[in-house]
């Protein structure tokens, strides 16, 4: 296995919020986890950086326990972007887009000239450039969201996992964001695996769609064969008309009500 | 369009380039280190007998077994460069603790480590009388038992300001109790530490600089391989966590670290509680948050801040002295309060 879960179970306190979870991520894909709020996805990819730990199982990279690899070790190749940043008020663009290089800083080694280069180009890609002296505290939502996704960038992962990358930005600094990934997939070629909210913009910018409820993954498959009205009805709990988008391709839908709960 | 590149334009323009800003902040580090070096040659020609310039600087550095020499070099230098030492290592010790608790209100005294560190002290003199030179082990054990304390009973993802500073009164309130009781029934054993216990630094000598120097200058050699590290942590947990920084571990290893600073300069000068909040503040509005430039800003603040206001109290009142700690809340205190009125942005 490249990458995935292997039976991973999440226990906070006596409350179960994952219950054997088992996925694979194939390389090179753009995966999203939908689910309902408080459903553990989140949870889930929180267990890659280490911050929730397993009750039970493991997540597995390139068929080795995450375990069995040292920090540096796995943050030289997976990067994890958390929901929310709590940066220091003064930091700049770039500043913030070079602690990316941390992993692969040697001890005892300032940044080299490559180290230089590679934030540089982090930024370029990013359409940060012209940006890079700002302080961070002072750009738009999807600004500073480019920024660390730049940072990531710079540690040169070959897996990103970002948690709810789009929370609080307005639809066009979602779409910006979500374009930037899909195209850190197609030109760099690494993987992504994130959580979305908005289910439109899951299925658009997504290979895979892995769906989670009660505690375990319940459908995995392309956008197509999981945003049913079945599946809108029974994970979440909507009536929902499904319909084309021709120019991009994807399916999209419109929650038409609640779902009648039989009481 | 035309207003999105008009903003960019703008935005652009906002920007200055590094270089630039590096250097204004080295430049501000380069004045405080002069600032530094001649704070001790100002202060060591100053008091009962004074000094030019040119002959403290004389004093300082030619052996001539001239009376100006001996009265600096036995009697005014040890207390400047100790005074010093106390600053840096408060300052850093401060500098640390907001690192590690992720708070700007966290210091060596607001969170009542100077009283743990106090107590330990003397709980080491009282079982040693003898061993005066065991006194920095002490008190490095107690900072580092106070700050562990503290650390265990106000950390939830980052020290909450409130839990951290009550429990810091409290603690300090208990240490403190503890240390009058001691004070009052073991006050033969307690003689020999006269700094230690008054606070200040009041008669301190070479003996006294030796005995603190190694512990803090191993401390002040290991904060400068930290900055990297600091600025990682500042990033927050998770994504520390997920750069590859072991932060439980890291955090762990600073509190030591602020112990051994903090243990060192208690030891030697008592309760001074001004200089490891304000310093630490004051740096970070001058070079901002980065650690690679916040730690010599410290440094060097510090030790001229301590230096200055011990002569102060040194030479204000003669025949007598007015603690250093006393100074630095009259000087310190109003300084602190201006600056937060006029640059609140933080």
């Amino acid at each position: 296995m490249y990458f995935g879960f292997d039976n991973i179970s999440v226990q906070y306190g006596k409350k179960r919020v994952l219950s054997d979870i088992n996925a694979e991520f194939p390389r090179g894909e753009i995966i999203t986890i939908i689910g309902q709020n408080g459903c553990g996805k989140s949870s889930l990819l929180k267990t890659v950086p280490r911050a929730v730990k397993p009750s039970k199982g493991r997540v597995v990279f390139e068929d080795k326990s995450l375990d069995t690899y040292n920090r540096k070790a796995i943050a030289q190749k997976i990067a994890y972007l958390p929901q929310v940043h709590s940066p220091p008020s003064d930091i700049d663009v770039r500043t913030l887009v070079s602690y990316g290089r941390y992993p692969h800083a040697r001890f005892g080694r300032g940044m080299t000239r490559a180290d230089a280069d590679i934030i540089d180009e982090a930024l370029e890609l990013t359409g940060l450039t012209a940006l890079r002296y700002r302080i961070l505290s002072t750009l738009s939502g999807g600004e500073r969201q480019r920024a660390w996704i730049a940072m990531t960038i710079t540690q040169q992962p070959q897996i990103l996992i970002l948690d709810e990358p789009t929370t609080y930005l307005d639809v066009s600094y979602q779409l910006e964001v979500l374009e930037l990934i899909r195209g850190l997939n197609k030109k760099l070629g690494i993987t992504i695996i994130m959580v979305l909210h908005d289910l439109n913009m899951a299925a658009r910018y997504s290979d895979k769609l892995y769906v989670i409820k009660n505690a375990a993954c319940v459908l995995k498959g392309a956008p197509r064969d999981v945003l049913t009205r079945l599946v809108l009805r029974d994970v979440f709990e909507i009536d929902a008309e499904i319909f084309e988008d021709k120019t991009n391709g994807c399916p999209y839908f419109i929650p038409i009500k609640i779902k009648e709960r039989s009481i | 369009m035309t207003v999105r590149n008009a903003l960019k334009t703008q935005s652009a323009v906002g920007g200055r380039n590094t270089n630039g800003r590096y250097a204004r902040k080295l430049v501000i580090i380069a004045s405080l280190a002069a600032a530094s070096f001649l704070s001790v040659v100002v202060c060591v020609g100053i008091g009962t007998v004074r000094f030019s310039f040119g002959e403290a600087l004389k004093a300082l550095f030619v052996d001539d077994g001239g009376m100006a020499r001996l009265l600096v070099w036995n009697l005014r230098f040890p207390r400047i460069l100790t005074a010093g030492l106390v600053g840096v290592c408060l300052s850093l010790s401060g500098c640390i603790l907001q690192g590690v608790m992720r708070n700007n209100l966290a210091s060596p005294s607001t969170i009542g480590v100077t009283s743990g560190a106090s107590f330990v002290g003397y709980l080491t003199l009282v079982a040693f009388p003898a061993l005066y030179y065991l006194l920095p082990i002490g008190s490095i054990a107690g900072a580092f038992i106070t700050t562990m304390l503290i650390y265990a009973l106000a950390y939830q993802k980052g020290v909450s300001p409130v839990k951290m500073i009550l429990s810091g009164l409290a603690v300090s309130a208990l240490f403190g109790a503890l240390n009058d009781i001691i004070k009052t029934f073991f006050s033969s054993e307690l003689g020999n530490a006269s700094g230690f216990l008054v606070g200040g630094l009041n008669g301190v000598v070479w003996k006294d600089f030796s005995m603190v120097a190694p512990y803090a200058l191993v401390g002040i050699f290991i904060c400068f391989l930290l900055p990297a590290k600091m600025n990682v942590l500042m990033l927050g947990d998770e994504t520390a966590n997920s750069l590859g920084l072991k932060t439980e571990r890291f955090r762990f290893f600073l509190i030591l670290i602020s112990s051994l600073l903090s243990g060192a300069a208690i030891a030697v000068a008592g309760l001074i509680s001004f200089v490891g909040l304000v310093v630490p503040h004051i740096a970070r509005l001058l070079v901002g948050s980065d650690y690679r430039f916040l730690f010599p800003t410290s440094v060097f603040l510090g030790f001229v801040l301590v230096t200055v206001c011990d002569t102060i109290g040194r030479v204000i009142m003669p025949p007598g002295e007015i603690p250093v700690s006393i100074i630095l809340a009259f000087i310190g205190a109003p300084f602190f309060l201006y600056l937060l009125r006029t640059r609140q942005k933080d």
